[in-house]
């Protein structure tokens, strides 16, 4: 017998900890619908996720513990942490700021961003981009799929 | 980590004058309101997702109308929650007449007898009813019966027995529970996702009685031998189906048809809603319109306005008596 | 059937139709490619303009879009490790890796070979055998669906990474998300915290660009940029056997492609189902298959053959219900019947009798649009490898951009997004900790499915679950995944120990 990876108790026991908030949430968060009464109400399934959930996270530390897969390493630094950080509040802020700003001055501004960020300092290619696609993509959608796309106040 | 910093800076340097410049919000309202309606592009919610009855309905509303109204008119799908979601929207949007909803029982009436939307059933201002569908119940040749009499003799000997499969808790089982109710039978239901599979389970002889929304589901089936046709809950005979009877006609007072219409939220002001009705009136009877609603077996009865409103509430009276009876809230 | 042909040949080969087969394949590929556009929408928007067109005409645009948007999602799979389409998401796994060893032209014809073959097939099948097939398809009551789906989701847990818990608990995690708002059946709340918009569920387009366009970004983001050189997104080719397949990987591989057409040609006729789990249950029946299963994930060409072959054999196949039961099969085919039934064709038994010669039309165009996707799919390779060889600095953003987009107009919702860049966050950690993200996705796939089946055949033998064990097509899928889990776990097991 082998001892179980640290790594192997963190994402097992993470993943039983999911498995047993989902029983102790379906009482709670499944609706009934009265008088309908089945052999299977709505919250099985849900009760069948949370224990599976929690027998596979269990096994996930057993089978580090009896010498099982070996998981690949994963790299990460501070750099990395500070740049996924960064790139998931500018999504949001994204997301957030183009149904008040509209969708090409928003997407102009993060098509920009990463552009430069990605490496790019040709400065004629980064205007062409930032200026060609999002007015493509917002032309594409509101002219020819005729979904809109949020104007803003300044369209 | 400095290249972030610096992309942050040019970032916040270029969204500074759009913030700084960001007031002009009311202004471009104002002016929209001062033009006569309608002055932009018209959009019909479908609270559904593409391809169903109530999105071609409505799609093919929306080829048409414009010729009428002088502007575009865009279909958007907002399916989710059993389409609360598109009808919520619709219940709360600004009642400027440029946001409309393509309305069945499925949104502003069963819901709100379930009590499961945040609206009611007159948050919505009727525009008007394109047609009401007739629906059926059918079964599998090789089943013991083959009219209605005979098979409630049979389920009469053998109660809760006969299996019928239909989509649950809406217009289908809450029709068939009243006629079941009616006639003093028991029955089994089989909860299927739609009228497909409601026929696919009758045809593959998994469950005995098909009921769905529409005759529209059935009618090819029937014509070719393989489904039999016992009974219809519309108020008349179904053109498709001349020789099968109504629920009236076999000698219970049954009828249910689930209606498809436009509505629009409440609140309308005057003008805009005698605009509208005005163009619903003359796209109902446009031929483009009515040769493509025949194709796909959608029985046009047209109702005004008021009318309209008058179908909403006999549906929400009576199914919410049902509802109650059966126990099922 | 003979009597028709001349006919129908005749009503079919007129320019304008010929034209829009062409137009057809080349938006379907085109919108197929490009992660955050999505075929049924595309075929919602088209639906209008095909009731003003020959009907003959407007069935194959949208025929022609359908096969060229199952088969595009194969394209940026291979590329970006982004599937356009969900059908795609197993193309992923062989795919990526091959474009990465420099193999991204061989990926991408292996692609085009295995979706004509398989298309071509299945059509032939849709042509002369279709109402025998349904009468099989009719066969599968709740019993059988669910063992299907049972066996469905096991093979998808096993194939898809070396680590099999890993696999299987993505597959819980995507039942739970889908379990998220209304149940399928009677519509009963589930754990929407009180969040109305989560009555909805959770939208699938969004959930799946995070899971894969949104998490791969995020990889990207990671990787160190060395100043003033910008990497390109695809290596070029070191040798030219590494930009085609070769006869000899062509003859190694007929076996796997014509296993993948009958496993998708029997999961397309199933109403309900769908391409992305023949996808998945051909790589894994390649998988099991192949002689050296361990190349799978890294790069195997059989892989993308399977995969590639599965999800196109579906096209044929789905459109078998449709046309002769007039039952859809999934979004697409629901669509579709929209469209048949605006030109007075009511899908069903009484189908071939009454619109003969417009059916067998259609089916030559069917033909005549494998043709042409062969052909049109080689220019679009050769047009979307050029592209990008630009700089993952523009092209990573404007994908970006074009999923924002994508996300907000499926439900003209802004949540959606939110939901979107959430899932993007997950997915990335999924992949950091080496959890395979396609079983999640099939989970979120046929969660509904499986309830639903569940349910009814609780209800139909009075809570009784015997029936799956007596009844012959259901106990061949428990014995099936009964085999698949001793085979994946104990033989795998043997050949390592033995190495």
């Amino acid at each position: 017998m082998i001892r179980p990876t640290r790594r192997s108790v963190a994402e097992g026991g993470a993943v039983a900890l999911i498995g047993s908030s989902v029983l102790i949430l379906v009482p709670s968060q499944v609706k009934m619908m009265p008088g309908m009464q089945t052999e299977i109400s709505p919250s099985f399934i849900p009760a069948i996720v949370g224990v599976g959930l929690i027998v596979l996270g269990l096994s996930l530390i057993l089978q580090s513990a009896m010498g099982g897969v070996k998981s690949r390493r994963i790299d990460w630094d501070k750099t990395t942490s500070i740049r996924i950080l960064t790139t998931v509040l500018l999504m949001l802020a994204y997301t957030t700021l183009f149904p008040i700003l509209g969708f090409v001055v928003t997407s102009a501004v993060f098509v920009g961003f990463f552009t430069i960020f990605f490496g790019s300092r040709t400065w004629w290619k980064i205007v062409i981009v930032i200026v060609l696609i999002p007015v493509a993509v917002w032309l594409f959608f509101e002219k020819i799929f005729r979904i809109p796309l949020p104007h803003g106040f300044l369209y | 980590m400095k290249r972030m910093l610096i992309c942050l800076a040019v970032l916040l340097l270029v969204a500074f004058p759009i913030f700084a410049g960001g007031s002009g919000d009311g202004e471009i309202e104002a002016a929209v309101e001062m033009e006569p309606y309608p002055s932009q592009p018209i959009q019909i919610i479908v609270p559904w997702g593409a391809g169903g009855r109530t999105d071609i309905n409505a799609r093919m509303f929306a080829s048409v109308a414009p010729k009428y109204l002088g502007q575009p008119v865009m279909v958007i799908n907002m399916a989710g929650g059993g389409s609360v979601i598109g009808g919520d929207f619709v219940a709360k949007a600004e009642p400027d007449g440029y946001t409309l909803l393509a309305i069945t029982p499925g949104t502003n009436v069963f819901p709100v007898v379930f009590g499961s939307a945040p609206y009611d059933t007159f948050d919505f201002e009727p525009i008007g009813q394109i047609g009401s569908s007739t629906m059926a119940i059918a079964s599998n040749p090789d089943s013991p019966w083959d009219d209605v009499e005979s098979l409630i003799e049979y389920a009469k000997a053998n109660p809760g027995k006969v299996t019928y499969g239909c989509v649950a808790l809406k217009a289908p089982q809450l029709g068939f529970l009243r006629w079941a109710d009616a006639a003093g039978l028991e029955f089994k239901h089989v909860p299927v996702g739609n009228d497909a599979e409601a026929v696919a389970s009758t045809l593959g002889g998994h469950v005995d009685i098909a009921m769905t929304s529409s005759v529209a589901t059935i009618v090819s089936h029937v014509n070719a031998g393989n489904l039999v046709p016992l009974m219809v809950f519309a108020e008349e005979r179904d053109g498709n189906l001349p020789d099968t009877p109504t629920a009236v006609e076999s000698g219970y007072d049954v009828v249910a048809s689930p209606f498809t219409g436009i509505a629009a939220p409440k609140g309308l002001p005057d003008d805009v809603l005698a605009t509208l009705r005005d163009v619903f009136d003359k796209v109902i009877v446009d031929e483009d319109f009515l040769k493509v609603m025949k194709r796909i077996g959608e029985s046009i009865s047209p109702k005004s306005a008021e009318d309209f409103k008058d179908v909403w509430k006999n549906d929400i009276e009576g199914y919410t008596a049902i509802v109650e009876k059966m126990g099922l809230k | 059937m003979l009597e028709f042909i001349w006919p129908s040949i005749e009503l079919f080969f007129t320019l304008q139709n010929l034209l829009v087969v062409v137009i057809g394949l080349f938006i379907g590929i085109t919108i197929g490619a490009i992660p955050g556009l999505n075929v049924p929408m595309t075929i919602a928007l088209l639906l209008p303009i095909t009731f003003y067109m020959q009907p003959v005409a407007g069935l194959t645009l949208l025929m022609g879009v359908y096969k060229g948007g199952t088969y595009g999602g194969s394209i940026s799979a291979v590329l970006i490790n982004t599937p356009g389409a969900p059908a795609a998401a197993v193309t992923c796994l062989d795919g990526y890796p091959l474009a990465q060893q420099g193999k991204a032209g061989k990926a991408l014809k292996a692609s085009i070979y295995g979706s004509v073959i398989g298309e071509f097939i299945s059509d032939i099948v849709l042509i002369t055998l279709a109402a025998q097939i349904a009468r099989i398809a009719l066969k599968f009551g709740p019993h059988e669906k669910f063992s299907l789906v049972v066996f469905a989701l096991t093979t998808i847990a096993m194939v898809s990474s070396n680590f099999k818990i890993k696999g299987l608990i993505a597959i819980f995690f995507g039942i739970f998300f889908r379990t998220i708002g209304s149940d399928p059946i009677f519509g009963s709340a589930r754990f929407t915290f009180g969040i109305f918009k989560l009555i909805g569920g959770i939208p699938f387009l969004p959930h799946l660009i995070g899971l894969f366009a949104i998490s791969e970004f995020l990889i990207q983001i990671e990787k160190r940029i060395r100043k003033g050189t910008m990497d390109v997104v695809v290596p070029p080719p070191k040798t030219p056997d590494d930009d085609r397949v070769t006869w000899q990987e062509f003859r190694s591989n007929i076996r796997t492609i014509i296993r993948s057409t009958l496993i998708g040609i029997g999961i397309g006729a199933l109403p309900g189902s769908g391409s992305s789990i023949s996808a998945f249950v051909s790589y894994g029946a390649a998988k099991s298959a192949s002689k050296n299963p361990e190349e799978f994930g890294k790069g195997s060409l059989t892989g993308v053959f399977a995969a590639e072959t599965g999800n196109n054999a579906v096209t044929g196949g789905a459109l078998i219900p449709l046309l002769t039961l007039g039952i859809p099969g999934d979004p697409i085919t629901a669509i579709m019947l929209g469209a048949f039934l605006v030109h007075g064709l009511v899908p069903g038994p009484e189908l071939f009798e009454k619109s003969a010669t417009i059916i067998y039309a259609v089916f030559i165009g069917l033909i005549v649009a494998n043709i042409f996707h062969f052909f049109i799919a080689r220019l679009g390779v050769k047009l979307f490898t050029r592209l990008l060889s630009m700089s993952r600095a523009y092209l990573f953003p404007i994908v970006l951009v074009i999923c924002m987009a994508g996300a907000y107009t499926t439900n003209s919702n802004l949540f959606d997004v939110y939901i979107m860049v959430l899932f993007g966050v997950l997915g990335y950690i999924m992949k950091k900790l080496s959890f395979p993200i396609p079983p999640l996705m099939m989970g979120f796939i046929l969660g509904p499915l499986l309830e639903t089946s569940l349910v009814q055949l609780m209800i139909l033998g009075d809570g009784s679950i015997l029936p799956l064990f007596t009844r012959p097509i259901s106990l061949l899928f428990v014995l099936l995944t009964l085999f698949f889990i001793v085979w994946s776990t104990v033989f795998q097991k043997r050949k390592k120990d033995r190495k």
